[in-house]
């Protein structure tokens, strides 16, 4: 049986409403399969690479909730 | 010294590391020495401490076939081996992040060394490798990788292709998966069984050209496909499944 993990599944760039650019990065809790395919197994969140945690709007848009800004994800 | 010869096959040892050397000599070791072997080269840090071989049998020379691309190359198809680690880490290296992702189904920045034994150091009849390499043996490069995990409960094996970027859309995820085919309907195996992403468009067609029975089914994130094998010695194919287009924005 294998167990579940946690681990960054995906990092991509968005911007704030002033042109600065962040990386946001998905985590997501899943389980690695021995083809080491990774199956999605629970829940998926979303943190800066500073740790800081955020919230998903859309595909495109989160939210930093500490300070009330918005994030729109790069092309 | 560039190679060493035994009645279990043949070691290529110039311009290796000490690991791929060490690995490659126990390989073509008397099985019977192998673990005892192997021991040793753990005991002088010739080998990571977790070295294991999985397979104890001679490497299969008859096992290997030579495929013409669809662009007039010939590449040697052969199986894999516990020293092919190095070689393998460096076709990861070629992929795009998009080829990791549609393999591996989350980004990937590089697979450590349990993770590459995972794909080369396997027994050959539950878990199967056959690499897919062009250039002179003692020098080879690995354009293409090609394994199957076979599930004791279902006799169901899954399938899992990397290809190298300079070799997609030449036929090569076909070759593979046919030799795959042919070597898993030799060993009884009931079928194959693929976890694709929907956009994985090409994955889908090398799913669908599987000699045998397809049904397909999708979930949120992945399409499973599963390819039953005939049971007789001719076999029919099946219709090309259901391909989703790629879902808007898509790669």
């Amino acid at each position: 049986m294998k167990t579940r993990k946690t681990h960054p599944v995906n990092e991509f760039k968005v911007v704030d409403e002033h042109g600065k650019e962040y990386t946001v990065f998905e985590y997501q809790e899943g389980i690695e399969k021995t083809s080491l395919k990774w199956i999605k197994a629970g829940p998926t969140w979303f943190r800066l690479s500073d740790g800081t945690d955020i919230d998903k709007i859309d595909d495109n848009t989160f939210n930093i909730p500490m300070i009330d800004r918005v994030l729109h994800r790069q092309p | 010294m560039h190679y060493v010869i035994t009645d279990y096959g043949i070691a290529y040892l110039f311009g290796k590391s000490i690991r791929e050397r060490a690995l490659a000599l126990i390989e073509v070791a008397h099985p019977r020495w192998r673990e005892e072997l192997l021991k040793a080269a753990k005991k002088f840090g010739y080998v990571r401490a977790n070295q294991y071989l999985a397979s104890q049998v001679a490497y299969s020379v008859d096992e290997e076939r030579i495929v013409t691309l669809k662009n007039g190359a010939e590449v040697r198809v052969r199986p894999a081996r516990a020293s092919d680690a190095g070689a393998l880490q460096a076709l990861f290296h070629r992929l795009s992040e998009d080829d990791v992702y549609r393999r591996f189904f989350r980004r990937v920045r590089s697979l450590s060394y349990q993770q590459l034994q995972t794909l080369c150091n396997v027994n050959h009849e539950s878990d199967v490798a056959f690499l897919a390499v062009t250039g002179p043996r003692e020098n080879e490069e690995i354009i293409g990788s090609a394994c199957y995990w076979l599930s004791p409960t279902t006799n169901l094996a899954e399938v899992a292709l990397m290809v190298s970027p300079t070799f997609q859309k030449a036929g090569l995820g076909t070759a593979l998966q046919a030799y795959l085919q042919e070597y898993a309907m030799s060993r009884n195996v009931r079928g194959f069984v693929f976890e694709i992403l929907p956009h994985n468009v090409s994955m889908l067609r090398v799913a669908a050209r599987v000699q045998g029975t397809i049904t397909t089914s999708r979930d949120d994130d992945v399409v499973h496909v599963t390819a039953l094998f005939p049971d007789t010695g001719n076999p029919s194919r099946s219709p090309l499944p259901d391909i989703q287009d790629p879902p808007a924005g898509a790669a």
